[in-house]
């Protein structure tokens, strides 16, 4: 399998990675909004991430799956940004104005601790992607290197 | 290329050879052709037989050269290997090719 | 020797140095796209001259198909052989990315690993092309 389209498969992670940390950067800018657009408190948001269907990598030979285009994975793609559908967290303050008929404040369902886990995870992964390219790039060296002598 | 380095020496030193069974040996053995008996075929056939499989490989390597520079092929370590093989093949027959003349040279100078 | 096919060292060492010269507009399209990745509206460009390199070599046509006879060279020949065509590599702009929150479509993710690979291929074909002419100096010489 040729070391070009291992590259382009941790470039699909370093992508990845990097959307996670958006993400949850966003989650924690974000931990003390009450008040959205759409009505509510903000909702932590996670990224589903899906293998990526082989297509162009599959048509050349030495690839992933053999001779079958279409039929591999390669990689990860996001496949959507989606809110966390667990509850809000409740407050009691009354003297906010965004506090319902009760006096609760509805707050966003982010703990920031679990965020700061999350992020470690994501640039760990990031790193590790990073890594694999550059071994990919001495591999495709050594082989070079057989016809150097 | 390769017409040139097998000069008209060959039949003459057909029979030399059969008196040096390492180098007829070695030249059998060696070419990769398969089925080759030392005692069937001369050695003309023989050093044929080595430049064409030598053609064939230098051909083949040229080729998966090319795919890989086209994107047909994604497996460089199969193309690094067919050049390397190339490569020795070649460097193989020059050599031959280098301790034959020596040899004729060598007979040449010989007192009759 | 008369039925021993002549060596094709010409028509590998074209294809190997045209790539090589694609490899490099490849670069620079690639350093454009990561010197502009915090520009507002920017469109990234490449370069696909592996397709281009494909239409330099002649074609054989298709045994399996019929072919539309020509006589022209400039007639389209359906399934028939391709001629060659010079090696000429564009950058073109890629509208097809998706765009982020200002309107460009540059992953620097993306940029960094296809500069990874253009360089190794780069590396690739100028040792190849060094093996090509290694292979001639030797004959040349006729010493290893």
């Amino acid at each position: 399998m040729g070391f070009y389209s291992s590259i382009e498969i941790s470039a699909s992670g370093l992508s990845a990675e990097r959307l996670q940390m958006d993400v949850i950067a966003n989650n924690i800018a974000n931990v003390n909004t009450t008040h959205t657009p759409q009505g509510g408190a903000f909702k932590r948001q996670l990224v589903v991430f899906g293998e990526k269907p082989d297509t162009a990598v599959g048509q050349a030979e030495g690839s992933l799956d053999g001779d079958q285009a279409g039929n591999g994975e390669a990689g990860v793609q996001a496949i959507g940004v989606v809110n966390d559908p667990s509850p809000d967290k409740l407050v009691f303050d009354p003297s906010n104005p965004d506090a319902d008929a009760r006096g609760y404040v509805h707050m966003p369902n982010i703990e920031v601790v679990k965020e700061m886990v999350d992020m470690m995870a994501a640039s760990r992964a990031y790193e590790a992607n990073v890594t694999a390219i550059q071994e990919a790039r001495n591999m495709g060296n050594a082989a070079l290197g057989l016809l150097r002598s | 290329m390769p017409g040139t380095f097998v000069p008209d020496i060959a039949p003459n030193i057909a029979p030399q050879t059969e008196a040096i069974p390492g180098l007829g040996g070695g030249a059998g053995g060696a070419s990769g052709v398969a089925g080759v008996s030392d005692t069937a075929t001369s050695f003309k056939d023989t050093v044929k037989g080595l430049l064409d499989d030598v053609n064939t490989k230098m051909t083949t390597s040229d080729q998966l050269s090319q795919d890989l520079a086209t994107g047909k092929t994604n497996d460089l370590n199969k193309v690094v290997s067919s050049v390397e093989e190339a490569n020795l093949a070649m460097n193989f027959t020059l050599a031959m090719r280098n301790k034959l003349m020596d040899a004729y040279q060598e007979i040449e100078r010989m007192s009759v | 020797m008369s039925d021993i096919q002549a060596l094709n060292f010409g028509s590998t060492v074209g294809v190997l140095s045209d790539a090589m010269s694609g490899a490099g507009t490849e670069q620079t399209v690639l350093a454009n796209n990561i010197a502009n990745a915090n520009t507002p509206n920017f469109r990234r460009s490449d370069v696909s001259f592996k397709e281009a390199l494909a239409a330099t070599q002649a074609t054989p046509p298709d045994p399996t198909e019929l072919t539309l006879a020509t006589d022209s060279d400039r007639q389209m020949s359906i399934n028939g052989a391709q001629a060659p065509q010079p090696f000429d590599a564009q950058p073109q702009v890629d509208q097809t990315t998706q765009m982020r929150a200002d309107k460009s479509n540059v992953d620097v993710d993306q940029e960094m690993a296809q500069l990874s690979i253009n360089s190794g291929y780069s590396q690739t074909m100028s040792q190849l092309l060094q093996v090509q002419f290694m292979r001639m100096r030797e004959v040349i010489s006729g010493n290893l």
